[in-house]
């Protein structure tokens, strides 16, 4: 008896051991830097004098809210909407639409899914790089392009103008986003049993009504997710926006997440983190709100 | 269940996003350990002759500069078989917070490469230690240049760094251009506005000059700012934004200021392509080496450029242009090597340090890394530096009282700031979204404000 009791200790013990890993690691690389990173919100965290660092309560996000002519924090929350709701709508439109396109076979199908697939193999930082000469107002290929199709008559200062600036941005974005969509819903569409489409032919029922019926419904968890996740990276991918415009001219192509980055470069470590801290009440909430009005978590697996 | 676990996970990843890129790494406090006694220290080490390891961090890193380094720290170790030299080059875009995170730490750096615009935040936390015992044994330090000595003392006139040379700037031209129109070479700016207003040609995409209106171009409106008002009118060289005597008044409340500032909006809307509004260095040298705009103001490491992509003919180097002052000013940029704080060596450091910032091997980097080399005898070393594209350099330092130096206040913990602040303005001003006096008013009150919160720092 005594004999089995201790058995079962070693056993716990061992157990124990094993799991602790898991346990202390992200405790100390996840957990650990994101409370001492929104504690530095509340404090004058600056690493210009690193000597006076002291607890300041909210003037960090006073300052963010703060009315004055070098403040853009205002612009940039706006921005970030448009950048995310515009990015996600059509690279989820495209990507959907390329994903039913490609569940047709037809002859070169796979090279043409290789070639769809492409821009998601690059870094951001490169993709950034290379929409930014593209759109680059005196030597960018896309004036050229435009110039020849006669659709302007003199070349355009993409990233130069406050009007156009964001939308350029929105327009790479959404080029680099799309295979996402298609990969995901590609394989969701696999899973989708012919048999029921061979019923509704055999119902009468068009293409249409097959749609909304039988493929949408039977893909609906995926969509929900991607769409979830989707959000969530496009807000946090200033990579474009840093590599194309860093956020200008005038601050007028800056979403929260560069503006942050921008932030970490001035040392104000403090003021960062405020945004950061704002970053994650806005997504938290965000993802909250989706959830519960998608009625993601109690649909059966 | 499974459901429940993505729903997590999505909130997991909601979380981190936040944190991504505002919360780093907690940093440890600084290492406060003050290299105290480097004579002692540097007797006893040579006695023994243990093995011993300096690290050097640099900052502006590329391939061929790290190369120049290592060849003069192999003959260094050639010299000094107990030490070894081991270089650590962090990618050039985020060089300087790398050096900041080993700084925080306290180990791991024994000579990093300070600039002008990291000494301020490297001094003011105790990071790097005053080298001035060394630079008085030191039998080079005579031929040191006037500048060297200036930059040496840059921070509260202790001697934080050993600058390994200066980034001047110079006009490049396009000669060919200049040619075909019958034009003259710049000499002032209204040279520069007017030899551009000829040039510029939009429909043919030729325009007379390459902006910068990116990041720093800010940089760009002080130096015609300084050139309309004259060095005489302002408080230090080093803190070109306040005024002599004035306690804290700053030059952007003068008629002087408010005529340059229209100067500069007529020089971007009458001479420059409109997406230059955007531009930052590389697009300003590929406008001008890739045949859009005829001038070019920037530092001498485009010649190396310059040389490569364009015909002899094609270009021209000159003198920075001068103003109504009759004066052209300009920063005269720099960047060296300081000594960390805890080195556990600082003997053997200081001795390296100052063994890389010799007349032989200083001209020899210099020469391979075009900067403008900090012992006067340089010319000497190799005619390099008296003849060709360079000399332009030595003409300049021969006409002291015209071709001034001046910089942006950078002593300041409110630099750092301003620097992420201001382009943004001077962009919205260039839109015409902002008034002159708008901006002007912003930039008068930043500067008081950054006076009455830190005092005089000059």
């Amino acid at each position: 008896m005594k004999q089995k009791s201790k058995l079962r200790m070693r056993r716990t013990r061992f157990i124990f051991f094993m799991v602790l890993p898991a346990v202390i690691i992200p405790m100390i690389f996840t957990y650990y830097p994101m409370i001492k990173g929104s504690m530095m919100a509340f404090q004058s965290y600056n690493l210009m004098n690193v000597k006076n660092i002291k607890w300041i309560g909210l003037e960090n996000f006073q300052k963010l809210f703060s009315h004055s002519a070098s403040n853009s924090f205002y612009t940039t929350m706006l921005n970030t909407v448009k950048w995310v709701g515009w990015s996600l709508f059509f690279q989820f439109t495209v990507g959907f639409g390329i994903a039913l396109l490609l569940k047709r076979k037809f002859k070169g199908a796979s090279i043409y899914q290789a070639l769809i697939f492409f821009p998601w193999a690059v870094s951001g930082f490169i993709i950034g790089i290379m929409w930014r000469w593209m759109f680059n107002g005196t030597s960018g290929v896309i004036n050229d392009i435009l110039m020849k199709m006669h659709l302007i008559s003199q070349p355009v200062g993409w990233l130069a103008d406050k009007g156009t600036a964001l939308y350029s941005c929105i327009a790479a974005n959404i080029w680099y986003g799309i295979p996402y969509f298609t990969i995901m819903i590609t394989a969701a569409l696999r899973g989708v049993s012919e048999d029921m489409y061979e019923a509704a032919d055999v119902d009468g029922a068009n293409a249409l009504q097959k749609f909304t019926n039988i493929t949408v419904p039977c893909i609906r968890s995926v969509l929900l997710l991607t769409v979830l996740l989707r959000v969530i990276w496009i807000f946090n991918f200033p990579d474009l926006i840093y590599s194309m415009t860093q956020g200008g001219p005038a601050g007028s192509s800056n979403i929260v997440t560069s503006y942050m980055m921008q932030l970490v470069q001035s040392l104000d470590y403090g003021l960062a983190s405020a945004v950061g801290v704002l970053c994650i009440l806005f997504l938290v909430i965000f993802v909250v709100v989706y959830m519960s009005v998608t009625k993601y978590a109690q649909e059966e697996a | 269940m499974k459901k429940r676990r993505i729903m997590a996970m999505a909130l997991a990843a909601a979380m981190l996003t936040g944190c991504g890129g505002g919360g780093e790494p907690a940093p440890a406090p600084a290492g406060g350990g003050d290299a105290a006694a480097p004579a002692e220290s540097k007797a006893e080490a040579a006695a023994s002759g243990e093995a011993v390891t300096i690290t050097l961090v640099e900052s502006l890193t590329s391939p061929e500069r790290t190369a120049v380094i290592r060849e003069i720290a192999d003959k260094y170790q050639a010299d000094h078989p107990n030490v070894t030299i081991e270089i650590i080059s962090p990618p050039l875009e985020n060089a300087d917070s790398k050096i900041t995170q080993m700084l925080m730490n306290g180990s791991g750096a024994d000579i990093v490469e300070v600039r002008d615009s990291t000494i301020t935040q490297y001094a003011t936390n105790g990071w790097i230690t005053d080298l001035q015992p060394y630079i008085d044994a030191w039998e080079e330090k005579d031929t040191l240049t006037q500048s060297a000595d200036e930059v040496i003392h840059y921070f509260q006139d202790t001697a934080y760094m050993m600058p390994y040379g200066f980034y001047q700037r110079g006009l490049f031209y396009r000669a060919d251009w200049f040619a075909e129109k019958g034009l003259e070479k710049p000499e002032t700016w209204q040279d520069v506005y007017d030899a551009g207003i000829a040039i510029t040609d939009p429909a043919n995409s030729r325009f007379g000059y390459s902006f910068r209106g990116g990041t720093s171009g800010y940089q760009y409106a002080d130096t015609i700012y300084w050139s309309w008002l004259g060095t005489d009118k302002i408080a230090d060289p080093t803190a070109g934004y306040y005024l002599k005597d004035g306690d804290g008044a700053t030059i952007f409340t003068l008629p002087e200021i408010k005529e340059a500032l229209h100067f500069y909006k007529d020089l971007f809307k009458n001479t420059c392509p409109t997406d230059s509004i955007a531009w930052g260095f590389s697009e300003m040298v590929q406008g001008f080496v890739g045949g859009t705009t005829a001038m070019l103001i920037q530092d001498p490491e485009v010649i190396a450029t310059c040389s490569a992509d364009m015909g002899d003919d094609q270009w021209e180097l000159v003198p920075f242009p001068k103003g109504p002052s009759g004066q052209a000013v300009f920063p005269n940029g720099f960047a060296g090597w300081g000594m960390t704080s805890f080195t556990e060596h600082p003997a053997e450091a200081a001795d390296f340090l100052l063994f890389l910032s010799n007349s032989e091997n200083n001209t020899y980097f210099a020469k391979n890394y075009s900067t403008i080399p900090i012992h006067n005898n340089a010319a000497e070393k190799d005619t390099y530096f008296s003849e060709g594209r360079f000399a332009m350099y030595m003409d300049m330092a021969a006409e002291p009282d015209v071709y001034r130096h001046a910089a942006y206040p950078q002593m300041y913990e409110a630099f750092a700031t301003y620097k992420t602040e201001v382009d943004v303005m001077y962009q919205k001003y260039l839109t015409d979204e902002i008034s002159d006096d708008d901006l002007l008013n912003w930039l008068d009150e930043f500067w008081k404000k950054a006076y009455e919160d830190e005092g005089q720092k000059w």
